[in-house]
Parts: C-alpha cells; sequence; structure tokens
C-alpha cells in the first residue's frame, strides 16, 4: 500500500481553483513547505519518493501494526503534517501509487481506496486531474488565462512543448524518479478535444486505437488514469552533507595517530564524492580538543579533488604548521562538494600535472619553507626597485601547451606603444624601441621617449660593429637582432629558441632583499671604492662604473627625518629617492649600488650575474 | 687482455649503478654515442656542445665566479623550458632571485614555481652564527629540491646555491647528491644545480663552467667626470605607477652636439661576457672542446 501526501496550493483570487494555481506567475511551490512535507513523510517510512514539494509518495506496508489499519495511517499522516505547521493536507492510501495521487489531489482529508477498487474511484475524477503528474511550471503554464481547466474549450488550453523540456524542468525542480516518466503534456489537449471529460473514459478507450492515433505517450497517459503504476517506487536519497565525525574512546596527541583517525574518516567520504561525481573544493577539519575548545583549519582545494590519501596528507601537512594545542577527542571533517573535474588530454602538448600532486607538493614546502615562501612570482605596476609579489602557484590557470605567456622563445618584450609624433628614438637607425630604464632586467612597464636634445637614457646603444668567430656567431651583437626582432614581425613558422636560431641571454641580477650598508669613497662625484662589513663581499677599489641613474617615487610616503626614510624605504613601506651606479669591483664582481638621497647612505643592492 | 679489462671494468661501473658513463664501442673501435634526450638550454651553441641540451634525467650543473653569467645562463634555460610548455622550480636558497630580470630573460613566470629560502641579510654577522644560519639554509633547500624531484611534475629543477659558503657546502652529505640522482633518474626532466664550484653533478650530467672573459665589455665609463647638477628629465606614470628616473649623463651639456650621444652610450652597463666550458663523462661524437662565448645583454 502506497500513501500519498499532497498540499494543495492556496486559492487565490474568488477561490474558483481549490486544487491548482490560477497565479501564472507562480511556477514553483514553496520548497521550504516541501522539505518539511518530506520530513512529515520520513517520520513514517524510509521508502519516500518526493515527486514534487506538493506530491510524496511513501511506502504504509507494515504500519498497520504500529498504527492500525489503513484510515489510522491516513489519520496519522495528516495530523503529523498539521504538527508541523504544514496546514490542510490531502491524505491518499491505496494499493498503486498513482491511484493514490490522483486521489489525494481530487479529494480533501484522508482517503482509502481498497485492493481492487481503485477504478471505480478513479472513473468519475476529471481529466484535468492527470496534471498532477506534470510540474507545477507545467501546469500553471497550461491553464493559464483560462476558467474551465482546459476542458470544453475550442482551444487547446494545453501548451504543446516538446518532452525534453518538461524533463528538463522536472529535474530542476528535483524530481528524482526517473523510472516514472512524465508523458507529453500535449495530448492531453488532444483527448480534451475528443471529448474525454472523465478519467474513466479515458481508461475505457480501446488501447490499440489509442495507440494507432497518439502513439505511445496516449497509453501512457491511460495507464495513469487506470491507476496503474508506471514503475516501483524508487526512494529520494537525503541530502546528507558531506560530513563524518569520530568520537574516540581517549584523547590523541600527535599527527601520527591521528592520521589514522583521518583516513578512517576521509576514505568513505571520498567514496560518496566518486559514487556522485563530486569533488572536495573545500576541506574542514574540526578538532574538539580536551580543553572543550574547536581547533578548525580550512583547507581551499585549487582544483576540485577526491582522493583520500591526498586529502589526508593536505590535513595532515597543514597541521604540522598549525597543531592542536590539547589532545583531541572529537574529530569532525567536512567537504564542500563540486562538480567532478573533466580533464580533455591532447596528444600534442604536453600533458600539466595533476593538482593533486601540486597541491601536495606545495603543501609540503610550505610545511618546510613556510606558507609565504611559496608560489609564482609575479611583476607588479610600479617602479619600485626590486618590486614582485608572490602568488600561488595554480596548475589549472595554465593552458598546456607551448608559445604561452611571454615565455614564448620569441619576443618576450611588452609590445609598446609607438611614440607619438615630435619624438623621436636616440637610436640613430632605429625606428622604435627605447627603453629609458637603463636596468639591466629591463622591466615590463612602458618606455619612455625622450627628445632629441636630451637623448640621456639609452638601454641598449648602438654596439660597434664585431666580427663574430666561429665560436660566437649565434650569439653575435644579440641587442641588434633583438630590436630587429621586435620592430619587424617574425615570418611564419619560424621559431627561435629552439635550435634553428639562438637568443642571446639577458643579464640578470641578484638582489639582496635587504640592501646591504656600504662604504663608498666618492671622487669628483664618483665612487672609487666600495667597501662592505658583510662577509663574502670583500668590495674594493671601482674598476669602472656607470652610472648615476637617478630614481624616485612616491614622494608622498618619504618621511621628515632621512635616517627612518632610509629604513623605511629599505623595507618597501616609504618613497625612494636615491642615484644608482653599476660598478664593477677589482674583486671580479659588478654591483649595484645606490646612494639613498634622503639619508646619504650607501647600499649595495644586488649584483649583475 | 684490454677486452677483459674494459670488462671488467664494464662490470664494476655497472655494479654501482654507474654504466651512465659506458661508451659502446663500434666499429674499428671508435666509441658510438647515441644521442640522447635533451633539454635545450635556448642557447645554439651551447645546445651543440652538449649535444642538445642538458641531458634528461641527470643532474647537472653550472657553476663560476660572481658576475661571470652563471645565474643569466640559468634563466635562459629555465625560459627555454617554459617557452617548451614545461613547469620550472627555483630553490632559491638565499633568496636572491630577482622576477624582473627572469621577466626580462623570457621566463613565464607563471610556469615558475620560486621557493624562497632565507634572506640573505646581514642577520648573522659573525662567522659562526652565520655559518649556521647557512647550513640551516642549504638543508632546506636540499630538502625542499628532494621533494620537488620527488614531484616529477617540473621540467626542469634549478637549485641556487651560488651564494653558499665553502665550508657550509663542504658539510652537506654526498649522499644528499647521490638521492638527487636517484629520483631523478627515469624521469623527463632536468635537475641543474648553480653554485660557485663544482660540487655534484650525475654520471651522465654535465658541469658548465663559466669565466668572465672582460670587464671592460660589461662597463663603459668615458673617464669624464659627471655634471654636478642633475636635473630630472624623463618621467613616466604608468598605470599609475610613479616613478621618476634619471641617468644624468647628459645633464649639463643640454643641447648638445651629435657627439654628445656617442658620449652617453659610453657610460652604460652592457651586460656580461664570458666563456663557457662544458665538462662531461660521456664523449659526444663531433662536439667542439672549444669554449662558448656567452653574451648576456642588459
Amino acid at each position: 500500500m502506497f500513501a500519498c501526501l499532497y498540499k494543495p496550493d492556496q486559492p487565490r483570487g474568488n477561490g474558483v481553483r481549490p486544487h491548482f494555481s490560477s497565479d501564472a506567475e507562480k511556477t514553483g511551490s514553496d520548497p521550504i513547505s516541501g522539505s518539511r512535507l518530506l520530513d512529515v513523510a520520513r517520520l513514517f517510512s524510509p521508502r519516500v519518493d518526493a515527486r514534487s514539494d506538493t506530491v510524496i509518495t511513501l511506502e504504509v506496508d507494515g504500519l498497520t501494526r504500529l498504527f492500525g489499519d489503513d484510515k489510522a495511517i491516513g489519520d496519522r499522516l495528516r495530523r503529523a503534517a498539521a504538527d508541523a505547521g504544514l496546514g490542510p493536507v490531502h491524505v491518499a492510501i491505496a494499493a498503486t501509487r498513482t491511484t493514490a495521487i490522483l486521489c489525494a489531489a481530487a479529494r480533501a482529508g484522508v482517503t482509502v481506496v481498497p485492493a481492487g477498487e481503485e477504478a471505480a474511484v478513479l472513473t468519475p475524477l476529471p481529466l484535468r486531474m492527470l496534471e498532477v503528474f506534470l510540474p507545477n511550471a507545467e501546469r500553471t503554464t497550461s491553464l493559464s488565462g483560462t476558467g474551465d481547466w482546459g476542458l470544453g474549450t475550442g482551444k487547446s488550453n494545453f501548451q504543446s512543448r516538446p518532452p525534453r523540456a518538461s524533463s528538463r524542468s522536472r529535474e530542476s525542480r528535483g524530481i528524482t524518479n526517473p523510472q516514472s516518466p512524465i508523458p507529453n503534456p500535449s495530448f492531453l489537449s488532444v483527448l480534451s478535444r475528443w471529448g474525454i471529460r472523465t478519467l474513466g473514459q479515458l481508461a475505457a478507450l480501446p488501447a490499440v486505437e489509442l495507440s494507432e492515433r497518439i502513439g505511445q505517450e496516449g497509453l501512457a497517459w491511460q495507464r495513469l488514469a487506470r491507476g496503474e503504476d508506471a514503475g516501483p517506487l524508487v526512494p529520494t536519497r537525503e541530502d546528507d552533507p558531506f560530513e563524518a565525525t569520530a568520537e574516540l574512546e581517549w584523547p590523541i596527541e600527535g599527527l601520527e595517530p591521528l592520521s589514522f583517525v583521518l583516513g578512517g574518516l576521509l576514505d568513505p567520504l571520498c567514496q560518496r564524492l566518486e559514487r556522485r561525481d563530486r569533488g572536495a573544493a573545500a576541506l574542514h577539519l574540526h578538532l574538539r580538543l580536551v580543553t572543550k575548545d574547536t581547533h578548525t583549519r580550512s583547507l581551499q582545494l585549487p582544483a576540485p579533488m577526491r582522493d583520500a590519501k591526498v586529502l589526508r596528507t593536505l590535513l595532515l601537512l597543514d597541521l604540522e604548521s598549525h597543531q592542536p594545542p590539547a589532545g583531541v577527542d572529537r574529530v569532525t571533517v567536512a567537504i564542500d562538494p563540486t562538480p567532478g573535474r573533466i580533464v580533455q588530454e591532447s596528444l600534442l602538448t604536453r600533458a600539466l600535472p595533476a593538482p593533486e600532486q601540486v597541491s601536495t607538493l606545495l603543501a609540503r614546502l610550505g610545511a618546510l619553507m613556510g606558507d609565504t615562501r611559496c608560489g609564482s612570482p609575479a611583476l607588479v605596476d610600479s617602479h619600485r626597485p626590486g618590486a614582485f609579489e608572490l602568488v600561488p602557484f595554480r596548475v589549472g590557470e595554465l593552458s598546456s601547451g607551448r608559445g604561452q605567456g611571454t615565455g614564448t622563445g620569441d619576443c618576450h618584450a611588452p609590445m609598446w606603444p609607438d611614440p607619438e609624433p615630435g619624438w623621436t628614438p636616440a637610436i640613430p637607425g632605429e625606428s622604435r624601441i627605447l627603453l629609458a630604464t637603463p636596468k639591466i632586467g629591463a622591466r615590463h612597464a612602458a618606455p619612455i621617449f625622450v627628445r632629441d636634445e636630451s637623448r640621456p637614457c639609452v638601454c641598449f646603444p648602438n654596439p660597434a660593429p664585431q666580427i663574430p668567430t666561429p665560436a660566437c656567431h649565434a650569439v653575435a651583437d644579440v641587442t641588434t637582432d633583438r630590436r630587429r626582432r621586435l620592430a619587424t614581425p617574425k615570418p611564419p613558422g619560424m621559431k627561435t629558441g629552439e635550435g634553428g636560431e639562438s637568443r642571446s641571454p639577458s643579464a640578470c641580477l641578484r638582489r639582496f632583499r635587504l640592501p646591504i650598508p656600504a662604504r663608498v669613497l666618492i671622487d669628483h662625484n664618483r665612487p672609487i671604492v666600495v667597501n662592505t662589513d658583510r662577509p663574502g663581499l670583500s668590495g674594493g677599489r671601482v674598476h669602472a662604473c656607470a652610472g648615476p641613474w637617478r630614481t624616485s617615487g612616491e614622494w608622498w610616503k618619504l618621511s621628515a627625518t632621512p635616517s627612518a626614510s632610509g629604513k623605511e624605504a629599505l623595507r618597501g613601506l616609504a618613497g625612494w629617492n636615491r642615484d644608482e651606479w653599476d660598478v664593477a669591483l677589482d674583486d671580479g664582481g659588478i654591483y649595484r649600488v645606490f646612494e639613498d638621497r634622503e639619508s646619504g647612505r650607501w647600499f649595495i643592492e644586488a649584483t649583475v650575474d | 687482455m684490454p677486452a677483459a679489462c674494459r670488462a671488467d671494468v664494464e662490470a664494476l661501473l655497472r655494479s654501482k649503478k654507474l654504466d651512465r658513463t659506458l661508451v659502446p664501442m663500434g666499429t674499428a673501435g671508435v666509441p658510438c654515442v647515441e644521442l640522447q634526450e635533451a633539454a635545450k638550454t635556448g642557447l645554439f651553441e651551447l645546445d651543440q656542445q652538449l649535444g642538445g641540451g642538458f641531458p634528461l634525467g641527470q643532474m647537472s650543473e653550472i657553476v663560476g665566479s660572481r658576475s661571470s653569467g652563471r645565474t643569466s645562463l640559468l634563466m635562459a634555460v629555465l625560459a627555454a623550458a617554459t617557452s617548451r610548455g614545461e613547469m620550472v622550480a627555483l630553490v632559491d636558497t638565499f633568496d636572491l632571485f630577482d622576477p624582473e630580470s627572469a621577466a626580462a630573460a623570457g621566463i613565464d613566470l607563471q610556469r615558475m614555481l620560486w621557493v624562497r629560502g632565507e634572506p640573505c641579510a646581514p642577520a648573522f654577522p659573525q662567522m659562526a652564527a652565520r655559518l649556521a644560519g647557512a647550513d640551516r639554509a642549504i638543508a632546506r633547500a636540499l630538502k625542499a629540491a628532494n621533494l620537488i624531484l620527488q614531484a616529477g611534475v617540473f621540467g626542469v629543477m634549478a637549485l641556487d646555491l651560488a651564494d653558499a659558503p665553502p665550508q657550509a657546502l663542504r658539510r652537506v652529505p654526498q649522499t644528499s647528491w647521490l638521492r638527487f640522482q636517484r629520483v631523478l633518474q627515469g624521469q623527463e626532466a632536468v635537475g641543474v644545480i648553480l653554485g660557485n664550484a663544482p660540487m655534484s653533478r650525475s654520471a651522465g650530467g654535465v658541469s658548465i663552467s663559466l669565466r668572465p672573459r672582460d670587464l671592460g665589455f660589461g662597463i663603459r665609463d668615458s673617464g669624464d667626470p659627471p655634471s654636478p647638477a642633475f636635473a630630472l628629465r624623463a618621467s613616466s606614470g604608468h598605470g599609475g605607477a610613479s616613478g621618476i628616473r634619471d641617468s644624468g649623463a647628459s645633464l649639463g651639456s643640454p643641447g648638445s652636439s651629435p657627439a654628445s650621444g656617442i658620449w652617453d652610450s659610453k657610460r652604460v652597463f652592457r651586460g656580461l661576457d664570458s666563456d663557457v666550458r662544458v665538462a662531461r663523462a660521456r664523449l659526444v661524437p663531433g662536439a667542439d672542446a672549444s669554449p662558448v662565448r656567452l653574451r648576456a645583454s642588459a
């Protein structure tokens, strides 16, 4: 036996429609009351089918021993719904779910249909009762603007819509019984035009002729009119959260015993994730301590993953650096699910590593070096010397394949705008490209074009012609080649950096994060001796030098006291105002030194290497 | 008799898992070596000397003194790897990496994992304390490099030990280098160690040593005294950033003659010039042993 709980929509307007909503704007029922109706049904039986928010069917076999006959069960159901604050709920109990649904939709109160009398009960019901099998959106749309509920009019009140739209709407509303598909509602209009008014008339139609005229859809409607079920009851699964808790018999301390507990919790959780094709987007760990405090850790995963070993490793690595302060007596793991990851591999490009691997590696490195010491470097939009930022290393944001980003092996310099009229490049023979930053490792910033009369800054001076030797012809005159490549488009198919053509390396800096104080002797406004107390940097006489290059910025942050300003500038907290020199010392090293013009002190900022 | 001796030596090398150094003998006693898979450095001449590039699955090293261009060469290797679509990792033992230079060298920074070590700051001025700090930094860097190699997701793993004190490097157990080699074997990846002097490489790896040729190439100075008066000529506001930069070289002679351009061009840093030599255990047929000239332009 099956019972059906039907919560009718509230009557609107003049109350002509007691069962179905006449408000076309109301396309769905209240999901909150629907969930409460489902909760009421679950109080009586675990085998509950939630067809919609307003129609719930449940199997009541065996409840007679608890509550009495079917009438008593119906009363219990109705009373429980009233206690839940759902108001009047129609209850019907019948041998088939279809009969129970139709009777609950048609009659208020409690209806009990004895076995074998389904046809007699359903025969007088109007044809429009079959609309109860449609989703609310279909129902209200098909009946909008009519006063006779789709019956007895010359035009069809049922909108013809494809069956797929119906099923899509059904899925969106959470109807979870795929074994009882909804027939195409457009055929109900056909039946109404035939003069079919009641379920009994539809049930009495000869099946063969009905199938010949409107196909299997007509037979499906006829089976519903006869009260026959299209399939067995498929219980609706509970939306239980991905959460697991373990109460420990005695408190545990240390990560090793905790790893076993985490493994026992994560294994079934990950199996559930896999069954539902979900992945973990975030991982939450709640550890209840013996001090009654709760130690909570949350991990945002870079990609959906459901490997229990990986998740356990990530949690343990995080706990290594954030250990609970006391013993743990309860462990709770909660997972925020997200749809699983779909990866399209390619035969032509190098495959990126799995995010699980990278996440585990980053977690291990973070535990070893510190959370803020690992990542991808990124340039910032600033002229501050040595400015950079560290961003998280994300594999998912990379596109597999070559030639991505700035490392195309061809032209890694930024595209610069053309100079304005009246501004000319400082290098004779060059049509464009003049970077006014005479620094090793030109930053990706807008260039500075200078007028002819000043012409102070030349980053790529025109080198003297050199005769290429057999050993160095591939790297000869690289600056000219570089400028030429930037100025002229590359012909298709030309590859660089892969064998056919060589690319000149760029001189790089090794930059001290905190510049090293130095003692500099000045002669004729030029450094002649650079010394420092730092071991490893011997200093010495200046063999050659270039400069000064004066830079300043963020003057509004400059402090009033020169000494404080200098210290803050070193930490990047204040503005900078300094003269830079590139000096070659007689120890063989080339250094970048600068004089802080606020404090007058000298520092070694980097070595050229 | 020579054949028996050779067989004994080969058996001994195989027992020590050093058989990658074995060179199969071809006809007429000429060693025939098949070019193995390699990761190109992006420098054509150097790739030719290396037989295609750094051998995959091997630890190699780039050594040289300060300002010899070793870092520039390493950045070129990393840039070539990122241009191939690979991901690279840099273990920066003393936090000396300059992202700006790396971007200028052509490295796709998004494909780069930067593991920052302890900053090389005058935090431990005393020698004993400095060595203790260096030991700690090197130990962490070695662990990080081992983790990266074990993950096996990077095409190039670079370990920067260029500024490590020699005393601290001598205290590194040899098993650490051997572990690197064992982990890296069979992977389609390259391990590169940057240092002052040769310290470790696989039997099949290569050692690239750099020696600066001429400091005069790097810096040219006219010898003329600069003008005492500086005026800010060039300025830029790029996307909200602020900064004013001025060479000061031409200041004091505004409206100068065209010859002043030549005078200015002498006062800039132009780059590094070094000789690159390749040392290896394996023979590469046709490889030239002459040094390659490396010019790193500013």
